[in-house]
């Protein structure tokens, strides 16, 4: 399957594409809610409408000496992250940014979240938030090197960076088959970049003084971070557009909305760790495993030319 | 190069999109404007501006993080090429990683990934 | 309309319960959850202030403060018995339904954020003598040997005003409030000489998840608390107080929903919360021992608990095993006690430990915490 680059012209369409999935994801969200509250679903399928309206009609806050320039980039920084990060993800056997580096330039944006969260943190002024904002970085610190080799081990197995080149290398074979560690590596890497679930810890910190419209730019962010991320993980590990009969567009769909599914459910089941207790198992348990992971993919790849 | 335009479409429209929901916001809100607020203390006034010479305890695992950030440089060029060089970039990596690790195994010894 | 509506359905509701008020508080998070609403994390993510019970003069004033700091459209409501709670939340969802009352009310709000008082206070609410004195009072250093009864005098004791930088004229003070500084003892040593700064956090009485009443002064360094100093502020005289719901297995459901909520596994603690209204409402829930062991066996939880609050008779995660069986011993644990087990620990963990201890604070109301205070 090959990769075409469509015109420019398709990039608003890829990023409201992302919203819709980021909202289905909202509405997952909700409903798994609704049932845990003994509700009907059906009012937690609403959810994100019904949330949007609120923070639309909820006034904004300035919190008093407010670093406000600060505080709005970081508010901003994480949809324009989540939107950057999906520009490089094949749609089926369309893409908008076909580049030579898509593997890189996600990696380039996930770091962007770091200084997105922690100037959302940093802004309001406030003690809450500005705690939350530095343990968000001590988790970044975490999860982001065992993310970057996980994010290599697709790289050398198609002996590309090309987004394109990695989904082709696997019309025979998913990645995730015979890297499965880095797979999964990479999921707990996506839910620490989206603050979510057992890495979510800061959120609720960072959200604090977030009112309006800011809050819903912070917590849209969220979910498109997540949904980015497991488009991302979609076409590095499963295959992409790759299956039978449907069209590669819609098994990519499918395969996302997915995975997304796994990880929004993954939420309301787990409890949080906490950054300090998350480091030590993530700089010795994940990292070396990870790198084993990559040095079993590098050793095949030779092998095999 | 028409990669990049498309980005910078991207980072176009995100910026639009964030300045069209400021705006739309602004409408839609009870009141256009924000309201003044001092910082959230559990109903408290704060005994000082939180802005400050904060204490990041966690500071030894970021040059940890920086050791093995600046690694990663190598590292994308060099998934690129494995297949073609074979064995020796195989060898030559993961004995930089190793060394890396070793590393890391020494800075936990050292308690650089405790802080609380 | 229509619109107004269909946020409704998301109502975020910031409750303060009120020491001896636990059953209201019961009440309040049930019909929100029937409502399909849901309880807001702070000020900012609220769209309802309600109170469950009737303050005092000090829990008043936080009540006030953080009523300013809500953006708006907002409602408050006062709740004293469970069986008000329906018919406060139905008025209250009127008056944010009303779009000409929210926007006289958000054309009313004055341009300068609501000053507030200091939580070290000493009582008197906006007396600008007492408000200076509060700036230079750095009365929650060190004293963690004391109880909550009579800190108004001592503190001056042991005061340090040897770092002037609260309330120091030359010094910049933006928006009124004075920069950060240096702890002096409660500073703790660092290795690499830094001139760091420490922060005045008070945790309480307005915090999701935490014992009613309780007010927890700690200074931060970083994210850890370097020391801290507790007190219960009480409600007004002439409060009559609910049945209690502490000690009862309602109760212990109750510690159960607070701590798991506050590790941010938020299913269990919904179905906690709903099998402590079954347990209150006089019912039996079938569900209860299934979502017993389910808690018992998550190894992420207790992973993440392990370790944390320990006492004598055991750590955060025995405690929750032991409410869970039923099986846990009724100790009084001492403000003091508080304070130390939150010392040296980081700002969400003080939080979990503190929930973890399960305290009455409703028992110490008869003390006169606030005397000559």
């Amino acid at each position: 399957m090959t990769v075409t680059e469509v015109s420019v012209g398709w990039v608003p369409m890829a990023a409201a594409l992302l919203l819709v999935v980021a909202a289905a994801a909202a509405s997952l969200d909700g409903a798994l809610a609704a049932r845990s509250a003994g509700q009907p679903l059906g009012g937690g399928l609403l959810t994100p409408v019904a949330e949007t309206t609120r923070l639309f009609r909820q006034r904004r806050r300035t919190t008093a000496a407010a670093d406000l320039p600060l505080q709005r980039i970081g508010g901003a920084g994480l949809l324009t992250a989540a939107l950057l990060m999906v520009a490089v993800v094949p749609f089926g056997r369309w893409t908008v940014a076909d580049l030579t580096v898509g593997i890189v330039w996600f990696n380039a944006m996930d770091v962007l979240v770091w200084a997105a969260v922690w100037l959302a943190g940093w802004g309001p002024n406030s003690a809450h938030a500005l705690v939350a904002g530095y343990r968000f970085l001590a988790q970044a610190l975490s999860y982001e090197l065992p993310l970057m080799f996980a994010l290599t081990a697709p790289a050398v197995a198609a002996g590309s960076l090309r987004l394109g080149d990695v989904v082709a290398a696997q019309s025979g074979l998913w990645f995730v088959v015979w890297m499965p560690v880095a797979f999964g590596v990479f999921c707990v890497a996506v839910a620490g970049f989206s603050v979510w679930g057992p890495l979510g810890a800061p959120a609720s910190g960072v959200f604090t003084e977030a009112s309006g419209v800011d809050r819903w730019l912070l917590s849209t962010g969220r979910y498109a971070l997540l949904t980015a991320g497991a488009a991302f993980g979609t076409t590095a590990f499963l295959g992409g557009g790759h299956g039978p009969l449907l069209p590669a567009w819609l098994w990519l769909l499918v395969k996302t909305a997915g995975l997304l599914a796994v990880l929004v459910a993954l939420r309301r089941r787990l409890p949080v760790v906490a950054p300090e207790r998350f480091a030590a198992p993530a700089w010795l348990v994940a990292l070396p495993l990870v790198l084993l992971q990559l040095l079993f993919v590098s050793v095949v790849v030779v092998v095999q030319a | 190069m028409s990669a990049y335009l498309s980005l910078a479409a991207m980072l176009g429209l995100a910026v639009g999109g964030v300045l069209l929901a400021y705006l739309l916001h602004r409408r839609t809100a009870v009141a256009p404007g924000a309201v003044a607020s001092l910082p959230f203390l559990s109903g408290w006034r704060p005994a000082e501006h939180a802005l400050s010479r904060y204490e990041a305890r966690y500071y030894p695992m970021t040059l940890l993080f920086l050791a093995f950030d600046v690694e990663m440089l190598y590292m994308y060029p060099w998934a690129t090429v494995v297949a073609s060089i074979g064995t020796s970039a195989i060898v030559e990596m993961f004995v930089l990683l190793g060394v890396l690790m070793t590393g890391v195994l020494w800075a936990w010894r050292e308690g650089a990934l405790r802080w609380t | 309309m229509d619109l107004n509506r269909l946020a409704a359905r998301r109502t975020a509701v910031l409750a303060v319960e009120v020491p001896g008020w636990s059953r209201t508080r019961c009440a309040l998070e049930e019909h929100v959850r029937d409502r399909g609403w849901r309880l807001a994390g702070s000020p900012a993510d609220a769209d309802l202030l309600v109170v469950c019970g009737r303050p005092g003069a000090r829990l008043t004033a936080a009540v006030d403060h953080v009523w300013s700091q809500l953006p708006g459209p907002r409602a408050r409501a006062e709740v004293t018995t469970a069986a008000d709670v329906p018919a406060t939340l139905d008025r209250a969802a009127a008056e944010l339904a009303d779009g000409a009352a929210q926007r006289r009310d958000a054309a009313d709000r004055p341009a300068d954020p609501d000053p507030g008082t200091t939580a070290t206070g000493d009582g008197d609410m906006g007396d600008m003598d007492d408000m200076d004195m509060d700036d230079h009072d750095m009365d929650d250093s060190g004293d963690m040997d004391m109880g909550d009864m009579d800190h108004g005098d001592m503190d001056h004791g042991d005061m340090d005003h040897g770092d002037m930088d609260h309330g120091d004229m030359d010094m910049p003070m933006p928006a009124g409030i004075g920069l950060a500084g240096g702890g002096d003892d409660d500073q703790l040593p660092d290795p690499d000489a830094l001139d760091l700064d420490v922060l005045h956090v008070p945790l309480g009485p307005v915090l999701p998840h935490w014992p009613a009443g309780l007010l927890l002064h700690t200074t931060l360094q970083g994210e850890l608390v370097v020391s801290a100093r507790a007190e219960v502020l009480l409600p007004a005289e002439d409060a009559p107080p609910d049945a209690p719901v502490h000690g009862t297995p309602a109760g212990r459901w109750d510690a159960v929903a607070t701590l798991l909520a506050l590790a941010g596994w938020d299913d269990a603690a919904t179905r906690a919360a709903r099998v402590r209204d079954a347990l209150l409402a006089g019912g039996q829930p079938p569900e209860a021992e299934r979502l017993a062991r389910r808690i018992t066996r998550s190894r992420l939880l207790r992973w993440s608990l392990s370790g944390l609050g320990r006492l004598p008779e055991g750590d955060a995660h025995d405690r929750l095993r032991h409410w869970l069986e039923g099986t846990e011993q009724r100790r009084s644990t001492e403000l003091t006690a508080v304070a130390e087990l939150v010392t040296g620990l980081d700002l969400a963990t003080a939080r979990l430990v503190v929930a973890s201890l399960d305290l009455d604070t409703a028992d110490r109301v008869t003390v006169p915490a606030e005397a000559g205070s």
